[in-house]
């Protein structure tokens, strides 16, 4: 039903135009007609992207029927039908190809058009024996006829609605796995949407007195006063609504779903799938979904995406990557170099060096500092600054070493962890970067999927206590995992902490926020909870970005990676944090710790 | 011969499309496309009857509301390829 309504912004979008072009007195033709109210695919077809449907039937439909008819005007019907929605398909993956410069083959985007093709084909077939009900005016409308031209509607509403899903989503087995929510629980919340769409059919069934597109000199008085008269009060209606000291009247519910009908972000799942593509470079943008696609079509075709750089090679293990050792990148953002170890950082010898605070630093590629060149970087500025600013020549120097990798999921830290440790830090900062929790549930879902041994026990006995293996898809792994999402981010927290302090070293938390807000905010306090209770030292640099122009911090609308500008904000603050915990973090260095 | 085209194509609307309709509603006016009365399955049928009725054949750029939409204009089309 969401995607009826994302639609909706786009026929919304078209009506404004043409009613901001009726103001200079250029009279378009209407661009859809309340396609809520189709009561047959056919009628769907016709009451959808108007302009579209006529573009399709003046130079193909028709000239296909004309040159089919010999084998009989039926059969031309129907095959100049089938080609239509094939050319409909071919040209809207043409399109994404001009905006987006890839090809867009995907097969739900196939058997979408080719089930919607097959169902008009049959529908045409329908009208063509037994014709449809037309009128001039108003009929005499029975309740009976009401009734069953309600019916047909919200019948058509919700296969159209069924097909618009299969058509969104990620996967079959995904799709298949929304089914399993006819089970129940049927609540009142599950229940109001259809109750509610069935009485906008209804009252919408209810028939009007006259023609479409008829103009108004040609419509008689009172008629044409009605209709302004019920335009007027509804917009009248919709404005009073939307003011907050009003909707704030109707309930908590109702205001937050008025709110954030009229914000313009984007939505809740657009906005996680932003800050999908924020870990996991997400390419395959939402065909459907104007919101976001109309931010990534502003992405140039030669943008350097982090997964495109080539930073990173197979492991074959649970880490799955790591970053190809001694890799150097000219990017746009500056040289990336990657040391023989496999870290963004310059080159260190594995064995501490005397009289060293050396600090070992756990991230993703906001830590390996993907948007900046070598040297930009707050763990460089960090370093550089701590070193500089020693109280005496004598006092011990500092070392950070970057084991940042982007796409790295809390449970992957743990194999940087293990690396990490080999090079004997004094300290271990675990940078998160929002969406733990189910960062964390999706890769252990992943893991299982892809059949790689999990090398951790806690880790391995939340899959068993669970009950998921391999032969489950995405969705249904995730849904099993969920309810233990809190003890997988424990256990992975608790094992870094029970790890460092094992080999001498002070585990630190420090908590770094995406510049961007959004819905990722939600799991914060539970991520701050769940560190304090590992025993990490916290550092909570939540408002690091506080007051600041998102535009002047990140690399791109379309990509949230701190600038250079954003990472000298978090080295700034990162500094002073470890400068007031100093006591705690930086023990004296004559304290050994294993190599 | 001016009331044959237009009574004759008047006479298959109502009996094809408008069954029940009161014929009065129905002048040479009445927007037949634009209006909603004929989509693209009734405007071929249109076209098939006009085409085997008068004898007369039609291109498929025609096939529009700028030639088809009224009783008038058919007839005028009609009287058009007749001529």
């Amino acid at each position: 039903m969401a995607n009826f309504l994302l639609y909706l912004r786009v026929s919304g979008l078209f009506h404004l135009i043409v009613g901001m072009l009726y103001l200079f007195g250029f009279r378009l033709p209407e661009t859809h007609n309340r396609y809520l109210l189709a009561s047959s695919f056919t009628d769907f077809w016709r009451r959808i992207n108007i302009y579209w449907k006529e573009f399709m039937q003046r130079i193909f439909y028709y000239p296909l029927v004309f040159r089919f008819r010999r084998m009989g005007t039926t059969r031309a019907m129907v095959l100049a039908t089938l080609l239509v929605f094939t050319l409909t398909w071919f040209l809207h993956a043409y399109q994404w190809f001009w905006l987006r410069g890839t090809v867009l083959l995907v097969w739900q985007d196939v058997l979408f058009w080719v089930i919607l093709g097959l169902v008009v084909v049959v529908n045409s077939l329908y009208e063509i024996k037994y014709g449809r009900e037309r009128s001039l005016g108003k009929s005499d409308q029975t309740w009976r006829s009401l009734g069953l031209l309600t019916l047909k509607t919200f019948a058509t509403f919700w296969f159209i609605c069924v097909l618009w899903s299969f058509w969104t989503a990620d996967s079959l087995s995904g799709w298949l796995s929304l089914w399993s929510a006819l089970g129940g629980p049927y609540t009142f919340d599950a229940l109001l949407y259809p109750a509610i769409i069935l009485a906008v059919i209804l009252v919408g069934s209810i028939e009007r007195k006259g023609l479409r597109n008829t103009r108004a000199s040609t419509q008689d008085e009172n008629s044409w006063r009605r209709g302004r008269l019920v335009t007027v009060v509804a917009l009248l209606a919709l404005i009073s609504v939307s003011v907050e000291a009003v909707h704030q009247q109707l309930g908590a519910k109702v205001a937050t779903t008025i709110h954030s009908l009229r914000s313009g972000h984007l939505s809740r799942l657009d906005t996680a799938k932003l800050e999908r593509g924020y870990y996991e470079n997400l390419l395959s943008v939402d065909r459907f979904n104007s919101q976001l696609w109309e931010v990534y079509t502003k992405k140039p075709a030669n943008w350097l995406d982090v997964q495109n750089a080539g930073l990173k090679r197979f492991t074959g293990d649970f880490a799955q990557t790591e970053l190809v050792p001694s890799f150097v990148s000219r990017t746009p953002y500056g040289t990336l170099s990657v040391n023989r170890w496999g870290m963004r950082d310059q080159d260190h010898e594995r064995t501490r060096p005397p009289n060293t605070h050396r600090i070992a630093l756990l991230g993703a590629s906001s830590v390996m500092g993907w948007g900046v060149g070598d040297g930009e970087t707050f763990e460089a500025l960090v370093e550089t600054r701590l070193n500089k600013e020693r109280a005496t020549v004598a006092a011990p120097a500092f070392e950070i070493l970057n084991f940042g990798v982007p796409g790295y999921q809390p449970p992957q830290q743990l194999m940087a962890l293990d690396k990490a440790l080999t090079f004997a830090p004094n300290v271990v900062v675990y940078v998160a970067t929002g969406r733990e929790l189910s960062r964390a549930t999706s890769y252990l879902a992943e893991v299982v999927r892809k059949k790689i041994e999990i090398p951790f026990g806690p880790l391995r006995d939340i899959v068993a206590r669970a009950g998921l293996d391999a032969s489950m898809d995405e969705t249904t792994g995730l849904r099993r995992l969920e309810p233990f999402s809190i003890d997988i981010l424990l256990a992975t927290y608790q094992r870094i902490v029970d790890q460092t302090r094992a080999h001498g070293a002070v585990p630190v938390f420090v908590f770094l926020p995406q510049v961007r807000e959004g819905s990722w905010q939600e799991e914060t306090p539970e991520t701050l909870r769940l560190a304090k209770s590992a025993g990490f030292v916290v550092i909570d640099m939540s408002d690091v970005y506080k007051g600041q122009d998102i535009a002047a911090i990140r690399l791109a609308e379309w990509d949230d990676h701190p600038n250079r500008r954003g990472h000298e904000l978090i080295a700034s603050r990162l500094y002073d944090e470890l400068q007031k915990k100093r006591e705690t973090i930086f023990l004296p260095v004559s304290r050994a710790s294993k190599n | 011969m001016t009331d044959d085209i237009e009574g004759a194509v008047k006479r298959f609307i109502l009996m094809e499309f408008l069954p029940g309709e009161d014929p009065a509603e129905l002048t040479d006016a009445t927007p037949l496309i634009t209006g909603g009365v004929l989509d693209s399955i009734a405007t071929l049928k249109v076209v098939m009857f006009i085409e085997e009725t008068f004898g007369i054949s039609l291109q498929a750029h025609e096939v529009d509301s700028e030639h088809l939409d009224t009783i008038g204009q058919i007839a005028q089309l009609v009287r058009a390829k007749k001529s």
